[in-house]
């Protein structure tokens, strides 16, 4: 029987507001996660024999394998580049693995408890602090840079280019000015991401109604982002168990599921690219205003053999509303620059929509697992265990973080 | 006060990070000479500086001084500190920089800022200039304002 990978079990922690978990240190929060999909595909963690990761993971599969006592750990793999570009690129991995009989069954994990370290954007509060504890501050110099990824935001960094928002602000910025795209159509986003986690339990924004009338009053954060174009941050673990098709039949029919199938996988960045729109002023002027994405996107449509028009749901990565927009664009769902249209026609909703999409609340309203948690809720709107659920949903897109190299995979039941 | 000892932003941003390829364009910073490395074989301008050509993987360069001229690319207005001393917003800006005058087959762009100008200023394609911004002796960073 055919080994092609299906996703066969999803679990999660309790999500909590950043920096709320801190009796429990964040790989033992992996380990729950974990354990809870390994049950959930009606598996033991015995038959756990690889483990994927991604967004340079502080938590590393060789440390995870040992402290769960893996009997033996056949496949450990990160992707490379911090932040969400990843997810999907691990799931792809995960998937490799088992396609190729390297593991045969792998679990992808993401788990995040940043108030117990000292996250990115906020290394500039780490620095004034040190500063401030110095009598006399030394004068501005040079500093070594050890990693590629640094020697490149070294170029950035001393002109204040250190959060996500600044950085994905300046594509969107350009895609408003060639096609009049507005905040308006940011707010329908964030607005229908929120409703979809209104009937999320599991959504750390669950009992936050939003309106289009307050995400247009939210401050400013790197205009044209405001507070609710922003992905919240978050506390919390997800993971995805990744078997052969011949098990994953077996395992589906024990929980009265539908096989979920990883149809075809992507990951990649255009020429050039290097860290996207957070590094790299230099991005071909073509591609600038868009996610980065639209190459890898015709390479997916084209692996599947799917088309756009094929998808039933969607779960589109959201660390900032704009890059939503634009990656709809990228995948083909509207033409480009028609973004801003296609959000005004309600397609996102599950309430009627074209394009049912982040049927959680996504990282915008679930909460901000580095887009893991899309691909758990990819499977669930297909097994039909979505808390908003898209009736005979057949066929779902999920996408990783655009404007830095990213990935995507297509899900079906089969 | 001449105007070259103009400041707007503290010290406590983040300092550059360099490696063996950018340092020299940090140096040429120090002098205020904003520069391009240009690919001595096909003339290909690019920021910032690698060690190979991305265009004809040549790896033979020249540090190339441009005139300090651009154009607004695109802008964020960021109300977020990135030092806990700067004024908000402060205005992070893609510069399209002009390598007219040079060997330089190629516009490059720079991630810099936008200073001397309010918010409702601010608009793709307008023309700017360079103004140095001395942060100490070692390091100078090139800001622009609209020419
Ligand atoms: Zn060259």
């Amino acid at each position: 029987m055919s080994r092609k990978a299906h996703i066969v079990g999803v679990g999660e922690s309790q999500y909590t507001k950043w920096g709320k978990i801190g009796d429990i240190t964040e790989h033992a929060l992996a380990h729950q996660a974990i354990m809870k999909a390994v049950a959930d595909a009606g598996l033991s963690v015995d038959d756990v024999d690889g483990l994927a990761s991604f967004a340079e993971d502080r938590n590393e599969a060789i440390f995870i394998a040992a402290e769960l006592g893996l009997p033996e750990l056949r496949f450990g793999n990160m992707v490379w580049m911090p932040g969400g570009g990843g997810g999907c690129a691990a799931v792809s991995n995960a998937a490799m693995a088992v396609e190729t009989g390297q593991a045969e069954v792998v679990v992808v994990y993401r788990s995040l408890c940043q108030g117990q370290f000292m996250r990115f954007g906020h290394a500039a509060e780490l620095m004034a602090n040190n500063a401030g504890a110095a009598a006399e501050p030394p004068p501005v110099s040079f500093s070594q840079a050890n990693t590629l990824m640094l020697a490149a935001m070294g170029m950035v960094m001393p002109f204040g280019m250190l959060t996500g928002a600044a950085a994905f602000a300046l594509p969107f910025r350009r895609h408003m000015h060639k096609y009049g795209t507005t905040s308006e159509h940011l707010g329908k986003i964030a607005v229908t991401f929120r409703e979809h986690a209104n009937n999320n339990p599991r959504a750390v924004l669950k009992d936050k109604p939003l309106t289009l009338e307050q995400h247009q009053a939210s401050r400013m954060i790197a205009d044209p982002f405001r507070l609710f174009d922003c992905c919240m941050e978050n506390d919390g673990a997800c993971a995805v168990v990744i078997t052969t098709e011949e098990r994953a039949k077996d395992l589906a029919k024990a929980r009265g599921r539908t096989p979920v199938e990883i149809v075809a996988t992507v990951q990649g960045a255009p020429k050039g690219y290097s860290f996207g729109s957070f590094t790299n002023a230099n991005i071909d002027d073509d591609i600038y205003a868009t996610g980065g994405t639209e190459q890898m996107a015709n390479r997916l449509w084209q692996k599947a053999d799917m088309k756009p028009s094929d998808i039933d749901v969607a779960q589109i990565y959201d660390h900032f509303t704009g890059s939503v927009l634009m990656q709809l664009e990228d995948f083909g769902f509207c033409k480009r620059g028609e973004g801003g249209d296609f959000i005004d026609s309600g397609a996102l909703s599950v309430k009627g929509g074209s394009l049912p999409t982040n049927t959680s609340g996504g990282s915008l309203s679930e909460a901000y697992m580095h887009g893991l948690n899309h691909v758990l809720e990819g499977a669930r709107s297909l097994w039909g265990e979505s808390c908003n659920p898209v009736k005979d949903a057949k066929a779902c897109l999920v996408t990783s973080a655009a404007g830095v190299p990213s990935s995507a995979i297509l899900l079906r039941a089969n | 006060m001449n105007a070259e000892a103009k400041r707007w932003f503290p010290n406590s941003m983040p300092a550059p990070m360099v490696d063996h390829h950018t340092l020299p364009w940090w140096q040429a910073c120090a002098e205020h000479k904003l520069t391009a490395q240009r690919c001595t074989k096909c003339n290909h301008a690019q920021i910032p500086p690698a060690p190979i050509c991305s265009e004809c993987r040549g790896n033979a360069f020249e540090m190339t001084e441009l005139n300090g001229k651009g154009t607004l690319y695109t802008y964020s207005a960021v109300h977020q500190p990135v030092s806990m001393e700067q004024t908000l917003p402060f205005i992070i800006a893609v510069i399209e920089l002009d390598t007219s005058g040079t060997p330089c087959k190629n516009s490059v762009r720079l991630m810099s800022n936008i200073v001397d100008a309010d918010e409702s200023e601010l608009a793709i394609g307008k023309p700017v200039e360079v103004v140095w911004e001395t942060m100490s002796d070692m390091v100078s960073l090139p800001r622009f304002r609209f020419s």
